[in-house]
Order: C-alpha cells, then structure tokens, then sequence
C-alpha cells in the first residue's frame, strides 16, 4: 500500500516538519511505502483558477511545474496524507498551494450527493484521505472547521474515506504515533 | 455611530481578469465610493508577487474601519493567495499600531448551486478576524458563480436586480456602522437560476469551451 505525504510546514515551522517525520515513520512501522513531498521545497506555481486542466489538457494543470508530478504520484497512491499547522481552522497557505492543484483530478460535470452537488470523478480510483494538523494547544473552534474541511475534501476527491487528527505542539511526538494507529486501521 | 470614511477592498481570486469575485466586491464599493467613502482596492496575487504594493496594503488595512474581502471557494476553502495574504496579515498584526474598531466583511463565492459549499471558507474567514483583530460585520455566500463569470451585475440586467438591491441595502448599513443585514445575505444566498438549469447550463459550457480548445 502506498502513501503519497505533503508536508505543508512553513520555513519557520520546524515542529511540523518533526510531526512530518513522525507521521512518515508511523505509516512506514504500519507496512505503507511513503514518498513525501515537503511542498515549500518544490517549484509549485499558483492556481490561477483558469480551468485548462478541464478544458484545455484534462486531467493536468497547464503550468508545468512540480503540481503536475506531484498530482500524478497522488492519484496512484492508496492513501494521501496531509500534514500542516492549522491555520485560522484551515491548510497552510503551503499546503493549500498543492491542494488548489488536485482539481485536474476531478471532472467539471456534476453529480448529485444528498442534497448537495459535488463534481464527478474523473478517475476510478481516488486514495483515502489521512490530515494531521499541529495546533500550539487545544482550540475547539478551529478543530471544528479543520475536521469538516478534511471531510468535505474527501467527497470532493472521490467520496474517500477520511480521518482527521489533531496534535498539540505541547504534546510529545511519541504521542502522533498513538493518535494514527486506530485510524490508519480505517484508512487501509 | 461614525460614518464610513475608509474602506481596504480586497479580491482573494487568482485570476488577473474576469474575476467573479472582483465583480462581487465592486457591486459593494461602488456604492461607498459614490458616497464619498476611500475605497483601495486590491487583489491577492498581486501582494504576494509585489513586496512594494504588500506594505503599502497593510498600511491602509492599518488605518482604514472596514476591511471587504470577496473570495472564490476552492476545494472548499480558501484559494491558496488569499490564504497567504491571511497569514502576512496575521503576521503584520501582531506588532502593528492598527486602528481600534476595524470591521471585516467577507463574501464567498462558488461554482455550484449550493451556498453551504462556502461555509467553511467564511468559518476560516471569522477565524482569521479573531486572529487579526477585526470585528466581525457579516458573511455573504454566493452559490452558481457562472452564471456571474466575471461579468458585472448590471450587464444581466434584469436577471441580477435582487443582487445589485442587496448589495446597496448591505452598502448603505455598512456606511452607518451597521452589520450587514440579514434580509441582504438571505437574498444574496440563492442562486440567480432554479438549480437543474444551471447543472444543464454548467454542463453544457464545459463541453464548448473543451471543444474550442480542441478537446472531444
């Protein structure tokens, strides 16, 4: 089983970048092939929401920088992982760049799920969805929005399933170890 | 209460042009502007790729009483600019002589006919207020963008009058220190075409644009 990891952490954010490695051993002990992308060290443009990768060259972002290898490597993956502080309850703004970049991924036609309308996928098979996100010490409200958000990103990327954790910098890195096992159970 | 004096505009879209999110932002400014408000207006991606431009942005944002952002959702949040453009804010703040009593105002826009799709969006947006030290003011989704596409309300004529109604009842509370009022975001929540429509209207644009590019 494989795992595609995108480390959103910030220059100046050397406790994700530990939580990173934690989180990549953890899936390594549990049997995964992990490749990890520390996502501020690659040449990854903006999307400048023009739509090519629907319309122009389908299933790829017309800027040819590392989103497009990245986005190949995610949709062969069994499992695709995200590791970013919590920022205002969401992604990194490094992270974020990247995940902007997995709409090529989707087809622009729509689809009914519930009472709402997501767009139809584009592919047969889509990974699971893993987050860990870090956050200075325990805040409820931006919990909230970051484990809707991973929810809402896995029916967005292939009604996958999803598990969303949080870890407090207070907190030891032995204890992310802990925090994925159960989880990872649901994800392989 | 004060009367509005000066106002940051700031679009979260990456697009350089046709943006339905600078569209959404303008319907609102206008009005300021035609009442004798300050209105600077920015956009996102410009800040992150123009130091000079990011300083003189954070000095108006310092000294202005109310803070517009209007946003695309991507992948049901913000779009990677604007998130940057939050955390320079936030960063900025932290040390910065900003006026006491700013407001913030947000709109999110997305491409499907559900206004839910942006809530976690405006959720990230509160957030960041609390963050920046920006008193909240009002929340406006917007749902079935497309029909919008970047054009201004006004060339729809007919079809965007409730918006353009809104969006002068939301102006005209704002310059009096008011929160936007509800009867504003209630009428600006549904989509300007009955849902199937624009599934239909959705599809088919897709398929002509891929064609003019030579695609199916």
């Amino acid at each position: 089983m494989r795992a595609v990891l995108l480390n959103g952490s910030r220059t100046d954010n050397s406790v994700v970048d530990e939580m990173a490695i934690s989180v990549g051993e953890t899936l390594v002990k549990q049997g995964l092939n992990v490749t990890s992308y520390t996502l501020r060290d690659h040449k990854i443009g903006y999307c400048i929401g023009c739509f090519g990768c629907w319309t122009k060259s389908p299933g790829e972002c017309v800027i040819k920088d590392d989103n497009r290898e990245i986005a190949e490597d995610i949709i062969q993956g069994d499992l695709l992982v995200f590791v970013t502080p919590i920022v205002f309850g969401g992604y990194s703004a490094e992270l974020k760049r990247m995940v902007d970049h997995l709409i090529p991924l989707i087809s622009p036609f729509f689809r009914k799920l519930h009472t709402e309308t997501h767009h139809r996928m584009r592919y047969s098979h889509y990974p699971n969805l893993l987050a860990v996100g870090s956050l200075p010490a325990p805040d409820p409200r931006q919990e909230s929005i970051f484990h809707e958000l991973v929810r809402r990103n896995a029916i967005s990327l292939g009604d996958a399933e999803s598990r969303s954790l949080v870890w407090y910098e207070s907190d030891t890195l032995a204890t992310i170890d802990e925090l994925m096992h159960d989880e990872l159970e649901v994800l392989r | 209460m004060t009367k509005l004096t000066r106002v940051v505009s700031l679009v979260g879209s990456p697009k350089a042009k046709n943006s339905t999110s600078a569209v959404l932002g303008d319907s609102l400014t206008t009005h300021f502007e035609a009442h004798g408000v300050d209105v600077k207006s920015y956009q996102s991606h410009r800040l992150l790729r123009r130091s000079a431009e990011m300083v003189s942005f954070l000095d108006d944002l310092d000294r202005c009483e109310l803070f517009v952002v209007s946003t695309p959702t991507y992948v049901d949040s913000l779009p990677y600019v604007l998130t940057a453009v939050f955390e320079a804010i936030a960063a900025h703040r932290v040390e910065s002589s900003a006026k006491q009593g700013q407001r913030i105002l947000c709109i999110a826009n997305c491409g499907f006919p559900e206004p839910e799709h942006n809530d976690i969006a405006l959720d990230i947006c509160r957030v960041f207020a609390d963050a920046a030290g920006f008193d909240w003011c009002g929340g406006i989704r917007i749902s079935a963008g497309g029909v919008i596409n970047g054009m201004p309300l006004e060339a729809r004529g007919g079809l965007t009058r409730n918006y353009r109604d809104a969006f002068a009842q939301a102006a005209h509370a704002l310059i009096d220190g008011e929160d936007v009022p509800e009867t504003a975001v209630e009428i600006l929540s549904k989509p300007l075409i009955p849902r199937k429509m624009y599934l239909v209207a959705g599809s088919v644009g897709w398929i002509a644009r891929a064609r003019q590019e030579g695609i199916g």
